[in-house]
This record gives structure tokens, sequence and C-alpha cells, in this order.
């Protein structure tokens, strides 16, 4: 060792060192920036895709609605007004603005341009109000999947005809209505009015919203008293023994089992064997219960975990037994905790895909449910549907429907922060 | 249902009588004098009128629906030659037409018979449930009743049932396990009775063709799940590849070099990954990263399909990055500060105390959230299902597609539902073989991550 | 001064004073403080080479805080600012042109609880000196481990057992192995923080015979609580109070004669 004080702190150390150190640094950065851009991309790929489902185009045109053809006999029954052909109405209304003979060859291309259901537009207009049959009024029908994805830019119009889904003649056509104004671009309310359809132009995520509603709120019902009665148990009253531990390893343990294996258990389990009505929300909640269950009652021991043994101590020092004192003191202090918890376990069961695919969730339900034991789609499963169609169309309706989920999931999760820092106290 | 509403009349009613007994019985309004609370005689009764009729409602319900289903069935003509789920459709025929509200499509004379009978048991079944029901509700009401005096324990044996009612609630946790593990393992015994169980575990073919004859039982090998497995793995792989240093050096990065607040701004944000539901990042590998990656490998000569393992692969890698990163971040925080300081102090830098000090001494723990991450990646679904293929390929090559446990499980169960059907069954089987290898993987990763845990703490 | 009170330490120990002529660290009103909290305020002292300038004080008066100063520790922490200036062989260390790492060899530190690190005895010893550079090869290695665990007074407990991991030593085995890995990379000065607290009276005595040894050739300072392990060990003695530099000189002045009335209080027992 020596005595002589050394000089050397002014240089520094090898460049190795420091370019090592560099690098690391740089690994540990490009890691975070790599994860961000991947969460930007998906976001904005997304977005991007689907901000445009949010409208859609309709066509206005003068429909004649004719007596002859709704009700030649005049006498306003509802069967024979029920029946009426009201596709004829609109392509007779298409042919006579673009001045077109119906025995034109390429008539059929002018019928496309208007929605395969709007026929069921006019029916309605004249069940409501028959006074109608004989005037001429102007309606806005929805315009099919093709012209709307063309009215949004979507077609490359650049190749040839064949290649593409919409032909120059009704590319011509719709220039004719363009010039009229009689294309308009208006907020699309049957994304949120109606259920899944064959027509993208008219499929709408209802149903799914419902059918999701319903799943979670079974859920809910199921799972949270059952879980915090069980953490309550665990947490509070329970003794340290072999059974104690074991119920705790399994808890633990279904926290990590994978998600599709709750569907093939309640395929088997609550379908088969209790014959519970396939593709319903009751089974679908039960399943979901199932697996917030152990998030639940992991979150509930740590909220009663976190209220101090002097409050209950307090308690049985006045004279309340051990039941009433975690009843009516510790349990109301661990709500804000628990709860918080729950909104969090139910956003992750809101977008559960896998096990609601094993209990049938994914049958095309073209009407919203009413009851929970009615046949049900679920939001995640919708999209899932959804994805599988290549139409342009319906790319830009999942990419809507993933939006509209992750919105639900964005204030659910907000609430649940905000429920955490408003009422959580700091012991 | 009256019987429900029968039963609970009489319970509030009994909770009503418990209540005021005690009260009447001290005549001095001294509240104290009780050994409890008045509302808590008032539940004791409450619960013994409820409970024990509930249980024996259900009970009648089950064995009544059992033998009223033998009783009817037994008159339809022919019943031996009808397969077992025809059974069902004809039940619920039967149960329609019972009911008043069948159409005009099925006027069999043979079921107007069974509809009869069944009104006639369904009817027999209501009245004396209730009877039954109802009258134990009230002979309970009224023993009870008697037992009330001052110092009845009654707020004792409410808690205590109380408490009862609460270890159920935490045994339904194991029944659900206890239930994977029944439906699963008696699927799968189905399973195994019409294909070898060597071929399924070892068999290197997997086509689920329905095509079983009676005779080629043992040398099929068209539910070989070696494929699916290697699937499985070869994405698991790639998975981690994208995750594990990312998800390392994002956790080494924030807990070490990182500002607080940016921290506390970057932390949060890669969390929101791990809250994007799967079939998001489904949607987005089919629609955004598979056409990517085939477009690129064109590009550079390479053939890649749309649906490669690379795709699914990284995707997935993506959707895991946070669970490494924040049980990595929380591993490393664990590690004692006196060993950073030791380092320090010796004039180390921060990447040789991290490399050499404070990760030698959290891999255990870091091993162990991989492991976690690895079983999370095996089970996960929705991202396969969309972005994988369909076709076991036995390969090691990225760029083909392959499928997986899951995504097999999935495409075997969505169809017609017999269930004795192999192809059916097979997907238990895998169900089966997925829960084993998550359940075993979990319980590693966990013990070490306990053990490690106890290092320090 | 009441000659009484203050017997007991002069009686039964020969208190040192300072003799060294050389200043290896001069510090110059230096104050510390987190989050705007003043921890130690505008302390400036000498430190002579070659002795054992002990620091002493109440719980929280700010030594710790003033001796990780001097081998910029505090660093590490963040919301902590720094001012005044550090004087090492005429280099203030607070130059943003120091090394921070190089400083760090130069002066070492040993904590007041033992950290081995999680490897074995002889990696702990060799592990700075690797990062270094200061050794090339095996037989290096083995030389250097080999002193500096003999000039520690550890080599002959754990030389047939180099590979056993260090924390599997007992607690005043540890904390000499700790020095032995400071004293490794050669630094001039050594700080020792509370180095006895967590040890039990013979291996806080092995370590202060250690600390006797250790001066001839290399400055310590230390912080301690225990005043009669100051008086034992040190020849100069500092006493903080709430995070100021009281009085600073001899140990023998300190513990005979201090100038202070607060000195006085603490080392007679009156508060702390």
């Amino acid at each position: 060792m020596s005595n002589i004080i050394r000089n050397d702190i002014l240089i520094p150390i090898s460049s190795k060192r420091t370019s090592k150190e560099k690098l690391f640094k740089i690994c540990g950065l490009s890691a975070i920036i790599f994860a961000l851009s991947m969460l930007i991309i998906l976001f904005t790929t997304i977005f991007s895709k689907g901000y445009s489902a949010f409208y859609q185009t309709r066509i206005k045109l003068d429909i004649n609605f004719n007596e002859e053809l709704i009700d030649p006999a005049g006498a306003r029954d509802v069967t024979t007004l029920n029946n009426a052909d009201y596709s004829k109405l609109i392509s007779q209304s298409l042919f006579k603005f673009l001045n077109i003979d119906k025995n034109n060859p390429k008539a059929s291309e002018i019928k496309s341009l208007i929605s395969y259901n709007s026929f069921l537009t006019l029916r309605d207009r004249v069940l409501s109000d028959p006074g109608i049959i004989g005037k001429t009024i102007k309606i806005n029908l929805i315009a099919s999947d093709d012209v709307d994805q063309m009215i949004k830019g979507n077609i490359n119009l650049n190749i040839s005809e064949e290649n593409r889904k919409i032909s120059d003649f009704q590319i011509e056509a719709i220039n004719k209505l363009k010039s009229n104004g009689d294309i308009l671009t208006v907020f699309n309310k049957t994304l949120f009015t109606k259920s899944d359809s064959r027509e993208p132009e008219v499929s709408g995520v209802l149903g799914a919203i419902i059918g999701s509603f319903y799943c979670l709120f079974v859920a809910v019902c199921i799972s949270v008293p059952i879980g915090v009665f069980a953490a309550i148990f665990l947490q509070e009253f329970a003794k340290k023994n072999k059974i104690t531990d074991f119920i705790e390893i399994n808890i633990n343990n279904l926290a990590a089992v994978p998600s599709i294996v709750f569907g093939l258990l309640g395929l088997s389990v609550f379908i088969n064997f209790f014959h519970l009505p396939r593709s319903s929300p009751i089974v679908g909640g039960l399943v979901l219960a199932l697996m917030s269950l152990p998030t639940i009652v992991i979150v509930t021991r740590a909220s009663l975990l976190a209220v101090p043994n002097t409050i209950r101590d307090g308690a049985i020092a006045l004279g309340a037994s051990k039941m009433q004192a975690i009843f009516n003191q510790v349990l109301p202090l661990a709500t804000p905790g628990i709860c918080t918890g729950v909104i969090i376990a139910l956003a992750r069961a809101l977008g559960e895909t896998a096990p609601l695919l094993m209990i049938g969730m994914i049958a095309f339900i073209p009407d919203a449910p009413i009851a929970i034991t009615d046949p049900a789609t679920a939001l995640p499963a919708q999209i899932f549907m959804w994805a599988d169609h290549p139409e342009r169309a319906f790319v830009e309706r999942t990419s809507a429907a993933i939006l509209i989920l992750l919105s639900f999931l964005i204030v659910m999760n907000a609430a649940a922060i905000y429920i955490r820092h408003k009422f959580e106290k700091k012991w | 249902m009256y019987v429900i509403l029968a039963i609970l009349l009489c319970a509030f009613y009994g909770f009503y009588i418990g209540k005021k007994k005690p009260l009447k019985l001290i005549q001095d309004k001294d509240l104290s004098k009780l050994n409890s609370n008045p509302k808590y005689y008032g539940y004791y009764i409450f619960l013994w009128c409820l409970i024990p009729a509930v249980i024996t409602f259900f009970t009648l319900n089950f064995f009544s629906n059992f033998l009223i289903k033998q009783i009817v069935l037994d008159l339809v003509p022919e019943i031996e030659t009808i397969s077992k789920a025809n059974i069902e459709f004809i039940y619920n025929q039967i149960k329609i037409m019972a009911s008043g509200k069948a159409d005009a499509f099925n006027t069999d004379a043979k079921l107007i018979l069974a509809s009869e009978k069944y009104n006639e048991l369904i009817s027999i079944y209501n009245a004396s449930a209730f009877l039954i029901c109802t009258c134990l509700s009230a002979i309970l009401l009224i023993f009870f009743q008697k037992k009330i005096n001052i110092e009845f324990p009654a707020r004792k044996k409410v808690e205590k049932f109380i408490k009862f009612f609460l270890l159920i609630c935490s045994i339904v946790a194991v029944l659900t396990t206890v239930g994977i593990v029944l439906s699963l393992f008696f699927e799968s015994l189905r399973f195994f009775k019409q294909i070898y169980f060597l071929d399924f575990i070892f068999g290197l073919h997997w086509s689920p063709q329905i095509a079983i004859r009676e005779d080629q039982v043992g040398s099929s090998g068209a539910f070989g799940s070696i494929p699916v497995l290697t699937g499985t793995f070869l994405i698991t792989f790639i998975a981690m590849i994208v995750a594990v240093p990312v998800g390392l050096f994002s956790a080494i990065y924030l807990s070490d070099y990182a500002h607080k607040k940016v921290r506390s701004t970057v932390k949060p944000l890669i969390e929101i990954l791990a809250g994007i539901p799967t079939v998001v990042y489904g949607f987005f590998a089919a629609l955004t990263v598979g056409p990517f990656i085939r477009m690129t490998g064109e590009s550079i000569g390479l053939n890649i399909v749309s649906e490669s393992a690379l795709c699914a692969g990284i995707v997935m890698g993506i959707m895991i990055i946070p669970f490494i990163s924040s049980l990595s971040d929380d591993i490393i925080l664990a590690v004692p500060q006196r060993l950073k300081d030791g380092s320090y102090a010796l004039g180390a830098t921060k990447s040789e105390t991290m490399k050499k000090v404070i990760l030698p001494a959290a891999l255990p723990g870091i091993v162990g959230s991989i492991l976690l991450a690895v079983s999370r990646a095996i089970g996960e679904t929705m991202i396969v299902v969309m972005a994988a293929g369909m076709s076991a390929r036995l390969t090691a090559n990225p760029f083909e597609a392959v499928t997986t446990v899951t995504v097999q499980i999935v495409t075997l169960l969505i169809g017609d539902q017999e269930f004795d059907n192999p192809k059916t069954l097979a997907a238990f089987a895998l169900g089966l073989e997925l829960f084993i290898l998550t359940l075993f993987l979990n319980l590693i990763a966990l013990r070490i991550v306990q053990k490690y845990r106890e290092k320090y703490e | 001064m009441a000659e009484e009170q203050i017997i007991p330490i002069s009686k039964f120990n020969k208190l040192k004073k300072s003799t060294s002529k050389k200043v290896t660290i001069s510090v110059q009103n230096i104050s510390v403080s987190y989050d705007g909290k003043i921890a130690v305020d505008n302390i400036s002292m000498n430190i002579n080479q070659n002795e054992v300038t002990a620091l002493i004080g109440p719980s929280g008066c700010g030594k710790s805080t003033f001796i990780r100063c001097l081998n910029r520790m505090n660093d590490v922490i963040e919301n902590c600012t720094i001012e005044g200036k550090i004087i090492l062989n005429g280099i203030n260390i607070y130059n943003p042109e120091v090394d921070i790492v190089k400083l760090r060899t130069n002066i070492g530190m040993v904590f007041q609880k033992p950290n081995p690190f999680p490897k074995s005895i002889y990696d702990n010893v060799i592990y700075a000196p690797k990062l270094h550079g200061l050794v090339n090869n095996k037989s290096e290695s083995d030389d250097l481990v080999e002193k500096s665990l003999t000039e520690a007074g550890l080599f002959n407990e754990v030389k047939d057992r180099l590979n056993d991991s260090g924390t599997s030593l007992s607690g005043g085995q540890q904390q000499r192995l700790c020095i032995a890995r400071a004293i490794a990379v050669n630094p001039s000065v050594i700080l020792m923080d509370e180095p006895c607290s967590a040890l039990d009276p013979i291996a806080s005595a092995i370590i202060e015979e250690l600390i006797d040894t250790l001066k001839k050739k290399i400055t310590i300072i230390i912080v301690t609580h225990n005043m009669q392990q100051a008086a034992r060990v040190s020849e100069k003695t500092a006493f903080f109070h709430l995070g100021k530099l009281i009085e600073f000189s001899d140990t023998s002045i300190i513990f005979t004669n201090p100038k202070e009335k607060r000195t006085l209080g603490y080392i007679t027992g009156r508060f702390g």
C-alpha cells in the first residue's frame, strides 16, 4: 500500500468501460422506445382504420310511393302492406334519376348501390303512416358498403375494372348523385343501434354490448360476494393449517390458468352437465366469474391487510365480537381498495374472448338479447367474428368496435384509479 | 316460483318473531340482560327457516327432474333405438308440446301421450314441493322459536353459521380447480378409450379426421400431439426472444437510470400493453404485422407467409413485455440497496454494478418471472387463433405457418357438438396437456420466486 | 470544568493527539440539503494524512450524510443538493471533470451493515481490481487477494475456503472482508460509517486493532456513535450536532477539555 496520495482522479477511466456503460444505457433506452412505439403503432393503426366507421354514406332519393305497386286493391290491409315489393320502389327511383331503362343490362349494378336492407326502411315508413302512399317523398337511404368505402376513399379507382368492386358504370352514377347533392355523410347511428348483420353497412355492436353487459353483470353478482367472503375468511378467520394453505395454493394457481381452460370447464360442466343454454350470458357470466374470482380474492386480501390492526383491536376493546369488528369497521375501510380491484378484474374480463368462444358465444346473432338466458354475443367475440370477414367495410367496423371496447376499458380503469386516489387512506 | 315465496315469507315471519320474543321476555326493557342483540335472535330463526327448506327444494327439484324424465321417456315408443343426442331433442319437443307452444311441426300421437304425462307429473311435483317445503319451514319456525330464552347465545350461533358460510365461499376456488381437473380428466379418458394414449403423446402426425374405424385403434397416428406442441413452443420461443430483452432492459433502465418523473410516466404506459385485450392484438397481427413481415420478406427474397410463426410470435412477445418488465422491476428493486452502495463505493459504474452484482443476485427471481411469462404465452389463445395457421407442421422455421395447442382446441370445438366424437374429445385431451404444462411451470416459478424472496427479506 | 464528570474516559484510555503535518482532505463550506431541508450546514475541516479522524454526535446530526460527501456517494440520491468544496490533493472532487469512478478507488468506504456480495470470498476481493484493470492474470489476482486479506487480518481464517460464499462468514469476518475489498484497490483514504455498530464487542475490538494498523498507510475517517471507541482509535475528533460542526480538535482535548458547552454535554451523557 502506498503512502503517496494518488493524483489520478482527473484521468478518466478506460474508454472501454465508458463505452460499455454508454452501450448499456442505450440498450435500456431503446428497449423502452421499442415498447412505447409498438403501443403507438398499435393505437394509430386501429384508430386510422376505424374512425371512418363512425360516419356512413347515405343517398337521398325521391321515392314515389306508387299505390299500384304497394297496395293495388286500396284496402290498406296490413299483410299486403307488409309483403309489398319495396325494393322495386328504390330501383324505380334510381332509374328515373339516372335516366336508365330498367331493361338496361347494367341495371342490376344500379340496384346494388343502395343497401340491400333498405326496403325494410320503406316498409316501416308505410306501416307507420299509410297516408304517404301515392306521394313522392325524399328519403335518406343507407348506401351499400361498396359505395360507402368508395366515398371514404378506401377503394383504389385506378386499377382496372375487373379487379375492382365498383364498376365504371356505378362510379358514373355515384358521381351524378354527388353533383346533385344527393350523397350525404352522416354520423353512423347504425353502429350503435343495430346488432350483427350480413351486410356491413347495417351492422352494429348493440347486441354485443348488451351481451357483454349481461355477462359482466352475472359475473359481478357471482364473483364479488364469493370472492370477498372467501378473502375475509382466509385473511381474518382462517388458522394457518394445511387446509387453508391448500386453498391458498389453489387460488394462486387459478390466477395463472389459461383462460381457454375455463372455457373448457364451462363447456363440459355448465353446458353439458347442467344443461344451461349455450351461447347465453348466464354461462358466459359464470365462466368470467370463475376467472375473476382469484383476482378478487387476492385484491380483497391485500385491502384487508392494509387496514391496520389498531382498528380491529379498538373495536374489540369496545366489546364487539371479531365478526362485528370486521364487518362493521374493517370492511368499510377496505372497500375502496376492493372496488378498485373489482373494477380492474372486470376490465380484464370484458376483454376476454377465448372462454366465450368455447361456450358458443360466437354464433351469428342478429338480435340483441333480452334475457340473460337468450343467446348472445359479447363485444370481443363480435370483434373476433368480424375480423374474419375480408370486406373493407368489416375491417373498418372491426377497428371501430375495438375502439369502442378500448374506450370502455379506459373508462373503467380511469374510474378505478379515481376511486383509489379519492378514497384510499394512507395509514 | 311460489315455493320460494312461501319459504321466504316463513323466514321473514320467523325473523320478526325472533326479534320480538326476547324483548317480551325481559320485562324491564333492560337490553343488557340479553345475551345478544335482539336482531341476532331474529337472524337465527330466519336462517333455520330459510336454509333447510331451500336445500330441500333444490334437492327435490334435481331428483324430480331426473325422475320425471325417466318416466316420460319410457312412454316414448322404441326409446332404446334412439341415439343419445336425439333423446335430448325428443325430450325438448315433449316439453314444448306440454307447454302448449308447439307449432304445427310435430303432431306425433305417441309424443302427445308423453307430454300429457309430463304435465301431470309436473303438477304433482309442484304441489308436493310446495307442501313439503312450507311445512318444513313452519315446523322449524315453531321448534326454534320455543328455544329462545334470555341466555340463548343467538349471536354466537349466527356468527358460527356466517363463518361456515365464509368457509364455503373459500372452497369455491378449490371446487373450481377440482371441476377443471375432473372435467378435463374424464373427457380425456373417453378420448383415450378411442385413441391410444402413447400415440397422442408421442405421435408425430396431427390431422384430426373423424374416420376412425374400430380396427384402427392404435395405428392411426392422426392424433399425435407433438407437432401441435412444437408449434406452441416455436411461437413461445419467438415471443420470449422479443419480450425478455425488451422487458429486462426496460426494467433495468427504469429502475436505475431513469429520472423519477420519467419512470412514473413510462411505467404505466408500458403497463397499458398488458391491459389491451388479446383479440385486439390478434387483429393487429393479422391486419398489419403479418402483411408487413411478408412484404419485408419478399423484398429481401424470403418467402414468408402472412400467417407465419414469426408474426404471431412477435405480437405475442409485445403483449408479454409488461409481464417481464414489471416483475423484473420488482425483483431488481428487492435487491438490497447496500449491495448497490458497496459496489458503487468500490468505483464500479452503473452498468458494471448491474451486470456483475445486481443481476446475478436477482437471477432466480428473474428466471421465475420468465417462467411465468412462458406459461402465459403457452396458454394464449386469441393472438394465435387470429394470426397463426391451422396446419400442424413439425418445423423450427419461423417463416412457416404452424398451429398451437390453443388454436387446435378452438378449431376442434367450434362446430358440431357431438360429444362422443374423438375430434371434440381431442380438444379436452389437449386442454389437459395444456393445463398440466402451465400448472407445472407456475408451481416451479412460484417456488423459485418464493425462495428468492426469503433470501432477501 | 467539572473534572469529576470527565474522569472515566481520560482515566482508562490513553487519548491521542494529532501529530501529522500533511493535510489529505480539506473540506471547505460543505452544505447538504435533501428536498430543501438542510442536513449538513457549512462544515469546514482539514483531515490529516495517516491519522484517524472520528466524527461523533447524536443520531441524525448529519455525520453519515457528511461522510458520504467525501466519496460523492450522495450523488446517487435524488433531490440531494451539495454546496461547497472538498479538496483532495489540490483538486476539488466536485469539479465536473473529476471521474467519480476513479475518485472512489482513491477514497474507499466501509458501511455500517457488512455488505459482502453474494459471491465467493475470492471474487469479493478481486471484484474492484478486476474492473479497474489492476490485475492482468491469475497469479497477480491471487497475490492481491492474499495481500488484501492479510492486511485486513482475515487471511489466516479463510485461506482454506476462498471459494466459499462471502455471506457464509460471521458478522465480524464479513466486515473485515469488506475492508479487504476496499483495500484491494489501493486507496489513500478509507471512510468508515459506523463499521462496528452491527458487531459484537470482540469483533469490534478486532476491527479497532485493524484500524490502528491500517492508519500507518491509509488515512481513515470513522463515524461512530460510540464515544469510547472514538476515544480509543482516533487522533482528531469532530463533534457534530444538528448538521453543524460544533467542535473539531485533538481527541485528547475533546474528551478532557472541550471548548464548547454542547460538546461537554454530549460526552458527559447529558444528551444524545
